[in-house]
């Protein structure tokens, strides 16, 4: 069987770290990855909540930059998945297939009392897509 | 009657102020620095703003994240 080492091939990254947000927390605005510096391939997205209290509705993006100075919004095209609210102890994933060089999560506080959320990226070495 | 030299005197004092800033509506939400603390700024869709930095526009508009108001 071929062994291989993914960490070799993957680059992790936490864009917004776990933490429990409420109001004032909002919006939500993740660290972006640079995906000229590994010559990024591919970007996954993920997205996790814990607890939710009282009601607490959290609402998931993807925002992408040329110049990581303006960020725009992730047009739903350019996602593999569309993104929901986030329920309770779940997780979302999407994979981001627009060609900005920067890119990261953010999230906005739309209700309830709080959210324990997280949100990682993950990058696949390689080519940048034209 | 306005003289020649008037009419180009006037023009020369529109010359001189300064154009107003492109406005732009917004297309997709966009966040942008600006804020008075430091922080980003949130523009949503629907909204025009004519703040934002400049060497973003060309490819917000070639992204169609924005348009011109």
């Amino acid at each position: 069987m071929l062994t291989k080492y993914l960490d070799k091939d993957l680059k992790i990254t936490q864009s917004i770290a776990p933490k429990v947000y409420a109001t004032g927390d909002s919006p939500v605005n993740g660290t972006a990855i640079d995906r000229a510096a590994i010559g990024s391939g591919g970007i996954a997205i993920i997205f996790t909540v814990g607890a939710i209290v009282s009601s607490g509705l959290f609402t998931p993006s993807v925002q992408d930059s040329a110049d990581n100075i303006t960020f725009a919004d992730v047009a739903a095209a350019s996602l593999s998945t569309a993104l929901v609210n986030m329920v309770a102890a779940t997780q979302q994933e999407t994979a981001y297939l627009g060609s900005k060089r920067y890119v990261r999560a953010a999230g906005t506080y739309v209700s309830g009392t709080s959210v324990a959320f997280s949100a990682t990226i993950v990058e696949a070495r390689g080519t940048l897509p034209a | 009657m306005a003289t020649k030299s008037d009419e180009t005197a006037g023009e020369d004092q529109a010359d001189e102020k300064a154009a107003p800033a492109q406005s732009y509506r917004v297309v997709r939400g966009i966040n942008y620095p600006g804020g008075k603390t430091g922080a980003e700024k949130r523009a949503n869709v629907g909204d025009v703003v004519n703040d934002l930095p400049e060497g973003s526009i060309d490819w917000l508009l070639a992204d169609g994240a924005i348009e011109k108001a």
